[in-house]
């Protein structure tokens, strides 16, 4: 591709240029004020919910009390069942001559006692 | 975000937490002699019921565990005792070792707030006592 000088590019955008006329200042500006007050900028609208809003509290409500219900529960429960604690099986290993289960009935309690448990040595 | 949606969301997410908690188990070792009165802190809870049916005048605290429940053979030593426990509270196997003895093994079904209590274990002074008691975490 030939290279053009610089002389020959200012005269080829001189002819490709069309003259556009200046306008003058109080003339641009009517001419903006005008269009600008024909175009609203509307934001685009969130669809509204399905469920209308009376509906929607009263699902939370209804959350909050089954939540509160729930804990009040599990807070006030003294234990599992309230069933008493129990001893279901048991191997002694050590030399002894007994072993007692004693049941506490007032605070569901169990003692497991092993009678003269044999203190070194011996095993069962 | 909405208001609605953001407390419901709270709840269930503290309500599922609350499903997953496992609980503690304490274990605690007892000394019971027939010395004059001594110091029960730490055992006030089981004082009582040891003192109505065991012929010991005095029950002091020795040594205190915890470990959390379900429990997979977890081992704590207490006062030259090994205790290795197995399993969730309403089936918790218990292992008392002591030195390379095993002394006894039992299942329990521990309630809460309800102590199991393994005694008769040889003392110096008297008779040990272990105590455990299931308690939320």
């Amino acid at each position: 591709m030939k290279k053009r000088s610089d002389n020959e590019i200012d005269a080829a955008l001189k002819a490709q240029r069309t003259d556009t006329p200046i306008r003058e200042k109080e003339e641009f500006w009517s001419d903006f004020s005008a269009r600008a007050s024909l175009r609203t900028r509307e934001l685009p609208r969130t669809p509204p919910l399905p469920f209308p809003t009376i509906l929607r509290w009263a699902a939370t409500a209804a959350c909050v009390i089954i939540a509160i219900g729930w804990f009040g529960v599990r807070m006030i429960q003294p234990g599992a069942g309230g069933d008493p604690s129990r001893i279901e099986s048991v191997e002694v290993m050590a030399t002894h001559s007994a072993v007692m289960i004693i049941d506490d009935e007032p605070t569901e309690s169990v003692i497991l006692w092993v009678v003269d448990m044999e203190e070194n040595g011996g095993g069962a | 975000m909405k208001a609605h949606l953001v407390l419901p969301a709270i709840l269930i997410c503290l309500a599922a937490s609350q499903c997953h908690a496992g609980s503690v188990l304490s274990i605690r070792l007892i000394e019971a002699t027939n010395e004059a009165r001594g110091n029960a802190k730490g055992i006030e809870d089981v004082v009582g019921i040891l003192g109505k049916s065991l012929a010991f005048r005095n029950y002091k605290l020795v040594a205190s565990s915890s470990l959390r429940l379900p429990a997979k053979n977890a081992t704590t030593v207490l006062g030259g005792y090994k205790v290795k426990c197995s399993g969730q509270a309403k089936g918790l196997a218990i292992t008392v070792v002591q030195g390379k003895r095993q002394l006894l093994k039992t299942k329990v079904v521990l309630r809460r707030k309800k102590p199991v209590m393994l005694g008769g274990l040889p003392s110096k002074k008297g008779k040990r006592i272990l105590v455990f008691m299931e308690s939320a975490k």
